[in-house]
């Protein structure tokens, strides 16, 4: 009995996407999509709009397989909504030998693998779609999540066809916004490219590759090294996101012109990363500059800055304004 | 908004239907199906689309209810058990420190035996940091009086939200259910909803006691030591009568779903090594799937955590000749003794010769995976006797290249 079993195949596929992008929605509308027991979660954190996110999609017929709430661990399908991710993010990290990953680019192929080998993954197929282009043409924004499972419907038919998707589809979204996915889904299929890795690697749906206690992370403080439990001393943990590079997720970023500033904080209070930077000059705290790396591009700060008068002209300047990055 | 998660629920449900939803709306759709007549919530983490859920349910018109916006966990309470004094079906919903804000008003909803319904979304309180994540946080907080249960999966706890509304009135005392926080209130999974007639067959409305101005009385007031005590025999008499009630509104839904739920529930315990793992909630469906290819350890699964299924819980252990129980529990107390599950089970089966040890896993949203099931299988088999360190952690770094080595 138990031989019989394990032959039932397991679908195992990871979504990664920014804040926003609709990850989750797309496991969501994977586990719909499966004739049969499935399940799907995001990776369970509070998610702001443009942080690295990612979700799963657990599927199989046979209902015990699939009745653990454990993590994905091991996709044999990653699916990558944003290719910016791939420099973030090691999106193949545990992947099935033989596996797809489906990424929504513009960029050629080889581009993506170089990216992709700086993390030694394993033999893995890959297949490239470019969704944005897609959902700008027919949905007008760049919501890419249903369309990468159009991908995911070319590469791996037997999960779920074309058909189920767009029942999940209509299920999910109201009338008028499902249409346009529909529409614009069909056209994926024909549009994604694969590229695929040396056959003689066969991709497995029964094997769990997860590496033993990979979930527990090793290489972060443990409890003999945490001085006072609940207190983290700057000197032993960096504290918060010092090194998180929020700046990356913003189109652009805040400047800082000293010639117009008065000095009235108020940026300082509303910047939600704390990127606006001050020095201790003449005996008080001064604003002196944004921090860059973590300037998200909120343009709160712009919003709430008072600015002066510009000396020769007269007119109003705002001490802060808006940078296009290019 | 695109995606419209409670849509299933606006309209009238007329056949079974499968449906893919997080266990947060999922309870919101149950609960709009119990027809309530209050709901009143404070919005936390990881409870906050349960209430979400139901204000879209109300706002839609399907649902007529009072949505009552309150200030505080601690106001949402007390305005929640007035409401449920005055007569209304009532629901609550939070988690974590929201609990311990309401912690002020809980004993008085099974003081008043006022049948009020509360989801948990169970998040670890925040100590010695702020976790928005799961541990289990009601054990900590569950000598007030209420009913508890714990459900598994989405399934499992849109159904505890019909379930536990029949067991308040049934009983009438409060019935909290719980589900794992994130693990499975931010979980899509299948699931089958019910027919809201049928629903609504399973709660009736039934006459009870309420604030009335036909029949005054004093709700709460002063009493001298002369009657305090009487007062609480009084609650412990009715509260011996729960299960009973409990186990007869698991046998009902089973004839209107087919799905059969106990106060405990088994698994293989007929198996060669007459060990068990003793748990509650989603790590249940962990062991289970780690059992297809491991057939020589049984499962307990606790539904029912209060009250407490003492006498089922002894005849079970007795009638299989259970030998070595691991459990495997979400909550630690820093007591010295056994952790919360642990504390019950070992007072449950005192005189019984059985081996126990209880594993700390899974604190603050710490995954629950094979690894830590396989270890702790292995770790139990050479354990004989009830000497030494009855708890240790486990899945927890000691340093930053070395595990935490379990010490029994
Ligand atoms: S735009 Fe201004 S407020 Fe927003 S993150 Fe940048 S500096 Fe802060
Ligand atoms: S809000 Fe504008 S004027 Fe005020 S301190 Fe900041 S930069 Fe200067």
């Amino acid at each position: 009995m138990a031989e019989n079993k394990e032959k039932i195949p397991k679908y195992l596929v990871r979504f990664h996407g920014r804040g926003g992008q609709g990850a989750v929605t797309a496991a969501q509308l994977c586990s719909m999509a499966f004739d049969g027991p499935a399940t799907c979660m995001p990776t369970f954190g509070a998610e702001r709009m443009g942080s690295p996110v990612a979700s799963f999609a657990r599927m199989s017929k046979d209902y015990n397989q699939v009745r653990t709430n454990e993590q994905v661990y091991s996709p044999q399908y990653s699916c990558i909504l944003d290719d910016t991710l791939l420099e973030d993010v090691d999106c193949t990290a545990g992947m099935v030998p033989g596996g797809y990953l489906i990424v929504n680019t513009c960029k050629p192929y080889e581009e993506i693998r170089e990216i992709i080998e700086k993390n030694n993954p394993p033999e893995i197929n890959v297949a490239l779609i470019d969704a944005t282009t897609i959902a700008l043409e027919y949905l007008g924004r760049n919501i890419t999540n249903t369309l990468i499972l159009g991908a995911l419907v070319k590469v791996a038919p037997q999960i779920f066809t074309l058909d189920e998707l767009i029942t999940a589809i209509a299920d999910q979204f109201n009338p008028k916004i499902a249409q346009k996915n529909m529409d614009a889904i069909k056209t994926v299929p024909d549009a994604t490219k694969i590229y695929p890795c040396d056959d003689k690697v066969k991709i497995s749906f029964e094997k769990d590759y997860k590496k033993e206690w990979s979930h527990i992370g090793l290489g972060k403080l443990g409890a003999a090294e945490l001085d006072k439990a609940g207190v983290w001393f700057t000197d032993v943990i960096d504290g918060g996101s010092a090194r998180v590079n929020t700046g990356s997720w913003g189109v652009s970023y805040a400047t800082f012109h000293p010639e117009y500033c008065i000095q009235c904080g108020n940026c300082v209070f509303i910047c939600p990363d704390l990127c606006i930077e001050r020095e201790f000059r003449d005996n008080k705290w001064q604003i002196v500059g944004v921090d860059e790396f973590h300037c998200k591009g909120c343009e709160n700060c712009v919003y709430v800055c008072p600015g002066k008068k510009d000396k020769e002209t007269g007119e109003k300047h705002k001490a802060l304004t808006m940078v296009m990055k290019c | 908004m695109s995606v419209q998660p409670m849509n299933p629920f606006f309209k009238e449900i007329k056949k079974p239907v499968e449906l893919t939803m997080t266990g947060n709306y999922a309870v919101a759709g149950a609960v709009s199906q119990t027809d309530p007549d209050v709901i009143c919530a404070f919005p936390i983490t990881p409870q906050t689309q349960s209430v979400e859920g139901l204000s879209d349910v109300v706002n839609h018109g399907k649902l007529k209810a009072a949505f009552v916006n309150v200030e505080s966990e601690l106001a949402a309470c007390a305005f929640s058990t007035a409401a449920c004094a005055a007569g209304a079906r009532t629901f609550i919903a939070t988690a974590s420190q929201g609990l311990l804000l309401m912690a002020e008003c809980l004993p008085m909803a099974p003081g008043w035996r006022v049948p009020l319904t509360m989801m948990i979304s169970a998040r670890a309180f925040n100590s010695p940091n702020l976790s928005i994540w799961n541990s289990w946080e009601f054990t900590l907080l569950s000598g007030m009086g209420w009913n508890t249960i714990v459900s598994e999966n989405v399934q499992e706890t849109y159904d505890a939200a019909i379930i536990a509304s029949k067991i308040s009135e049934d009983s009438l005392f409060p019935t909290q259910f719980v589900h794992d926080g994130f693990i499975i209130s931010h979980s899509a999974q299948k699931f089958f909803a019910i027919p809201d007639e049928d629903v609504l067959k399973y709660t009736p409305r039934k006459p009870r006691h309420h604030i009335n101005t036909d029949k005054t009385g004093t709700w709460g007031g002063i009493v001298t030591p002369d009657y305090f005590g009487e007062g609480r025999l009084a609650l412990e008499l009715e509260k011996n009568k729960v299960l009973p009630i409990m186990d007869n509104a698991f046998k009902e839904f089973k004839k209107m779903t087919g799905r059969s739920y106990h106060s405990i529930e088994t698994y293989n315990l007929d198996c060669s090594s007459k060990t068990v793992f003793l748990t509650m909630g989603s790590m249940c469906g962990n062991i289970l799937t780690w059992m297809e290819h491991n057939k020589d350890v049984g499962l307990i699964k606790l539904r029912t955590w209060r009250p407490f299924p003492t006498e089922q819980l002894r005849k079970i252990i007795e009638e299989n000749n259970i030998e070595k129980i691991i459990i495997l529990e979400k909550d630690d107390d820093l007591s010295g003794i056994l952790p919360p599950v642990g504390q019950s089970v070992a007072s449950a089966l005192f005189g019984i010769n059985v081996v126990l040890r209880s594993l700390i896993v899974g604190l603050g949203g710490r995954d629950v995976t094979k690894d830590e099931i396989e270890y702790a299988a292995k770790k139990m088999k050479p354990i004989t006797d009830n000497r030494g360190k009855l708890y240790d952690y486990l899945g927890v770094r000691e340093t930053k290249d070395k595990m935490w080595e379990v010490r029994f």
